[in-house]
């Protein structure tokens, strides 16, 4: 969806166009260790990036970016931050920090890749209530996790993967003791009935 | 008498070509150092200096100066490092490794084979006062063009190297900035090796940046501190040449050193004065 893998087989449309072409919906919260966090950068330096796309030729910030900056900050509650080295935070802030970076962007379709690997349980509250407000706003939220625990009063849908779709819809039903065997369960005797674009018998398509 | 010492070198136009030579290197590999450390580049950037021997041996052979050949030379090896890098699957390290000490040694044998004359010792620790007018206004040109090209590029080489993934996911064209980067910070090492030759260059590009990131809160304030450190330890380290009969290149990187020194000193200072006396 990101654009950063290509299809091996199948389509796929975000609103109607190719995942190259719709870059520009697509905010992306990456994986904290895909980060370079040896450099000493501010808050609002990395908040910035959100608006920095490859016609960004200038070196100063102007007024109307540092309002948006503010703008996303304070929904995020960090307005206080702003210059503060990202360096000097804790790991639920920093997801804080990249999740107002999406929101300067004005993404539509926001992806968080294992937004909660590196918080702790109050923070992950923190971050669960701000991507509860940014909900309200009229965006998609996909969150890819690990972590199964208390997906039923997270998140609205659920779609479970392991090489194939496991199951999807609301994770109160779709989440049976069944779905997690097939997900963290040993994968060779699933594997043999797969390959790209036959996914065996189990998940009907 | 303190103005007539400052002054008195530059009685001679080979020491003000030195100066200004001194000072735009310096001052570039020092800006393009703040990078470099926090890409963890080092030893990419050791391999782009020892590399360009070959080069050398190859354009000296057929007439050319080195100043000449450093613009083609440096794209060259940017191109080529990238290149490897990104297309083998045996570890970065292992690929500038292997390039590094194969180039190397590929140029000392052209040296001997082809019989080129090249003061090695000048090649590998600098002789910057050796610098012709046109030497200067060559490193002058790549200086406009290189920093001109980072600040321009500034935003997106910052979005890139913090986050290379967000960059590729946000549109940026993250391949061109890899070589944009490459080829500039090449630019940059390949024109100062007059200055400050093959070897110790690095402790131009990496000494005035790691000390100017341990005195300053942020990136930006630590790119100008390290400019300062960077054009102070070639300017004074020339002088220093100057008076103590010293050979200059070394001198510049000493000075850096200790400007390194001093810097760590006082980050354990401000820290905690009491860690100091232990």
């Amino acid at each position: 969806m990101a654009g950063l893998i290509p299809l091996s087989h199948g389509s796929l449309e975000i609103k109607g166009l190719t995942p190259n072409k719709a870059k520009q919906f697509i905010g992306y919260v990456p994986q904290n260790n895909q980060i370079n966090w040896n450099f000493p950068l501010s808050v609002k330096q990395v908040v910035e990036m959100g608006l920095t796309n490859k016609n960004t030729f200038n070196i100063f910030s102007n007024k109307k970016n540092s309002k948006i900056i503010q703008d996303s900050l304070s929904k995020v509650g960090l307005l206080e931050k702003i210059d503060e080295n990202v360096n000097n935070l804790s790991g639920g802030q920093l997801q804080r920090v990249l999740l107002a970076r999406t929101l300067t962007q004005g993404a539509d379709i926001l992806l968080l890749d294992e937004a909660f690997s590196a918080v702790d349980i109050g923070a992950e509250e923190d971050v669960m209530k701000i991507i509860n407000n940014i909900k309200q706003d009229g965006k998609t939220i996909l969150i890819a996790t690990h972590d199964v625990n208390n997906i039923a009063e997270k998140f609205d849908e659920v779609l479970c993967l392991n090489r194939h779709c496991c199951a999807f819809g609301d994770p109160s039903e779709v989440l049976t003791d069944e779905v997690i065997e097939e997900m963290y369960g040993p994968h060779n005797a699933m594997l043999k009935e797969h390959s790209p674009g036959n996914h065996g018998a189990q998940d009907g398509s | 008498m303190g103005v007539e010492i400052l002054l008195e070198p530059f009685k001679y136009d080979f020491m003000i070509r030195s100066f200004v030579t001194a000072l735009l290197s310096g001052t570039m590999l020092s800006i393009l150092g703040t990078f470099t450390i926090n890409k963890n580049m080092g030893f990419m950037a050791d391999a782009m200096a020892h590399a360009t021997l070959p080069i050398i041996a190859v354009g000296v052979f057929f007439g050319f100066s080195i100043s000449e050949l450093g613009a083609p030379a440096a794209i060259l090896i940017a191109l080529f490092l990238g290149f490897i890098i990104k297309n083998t699957n045996i570890g970065e390290d292992t690929s500038i490794g292997i390039i590094f000490s194969s180039f190397f040694a590929l140029g000392f044998i052209l040296i001997s084979v082809l019989d080129v004359s090249i003061n090695l010792e000048d090649l590998l620790f600098g002789q910057i006062l050796a610098v012709s007018a046109s030497d200067v206004a060559v490193i002058s040109t790549l200086f406009v063009v290189v920093l001109s090209t980072l600040f321009i590029f500034f935003k997106q080489i910052l979005f890139y190297s913090f986050d290379p993934i967000g960059a590729q996911v946000r549109d940026l064209n993250v391949t061109f900035l890899n070589y944009l980067f490459l080829i500039i910070l090449s630019l940059s090492i390949v024109s100062s090796l007059q200055t400050v030759g093959i070897v110790l260059v690095l402790s131009m590009l990496l000494i005035p940046a790691a000390a100017a990131k341990l005195v300053s809160r942020t990136f930006t304030g630590s790119i100008k501190i390290s400019a300062i450190f960077g054009a102070t330890s070639s300017v004074a380290g020339l002088y220093l040449s100057y008076y103590f009969n010293l050979p200059s290149g070394p001198t510049m990187s000493m000075v850096a050193s200790g400007i390194f020194i001093l810097s760590f000193l006082t980050k354990k200072l401000m820290m905690n004065p009491k860690s100091i006396s232990r």
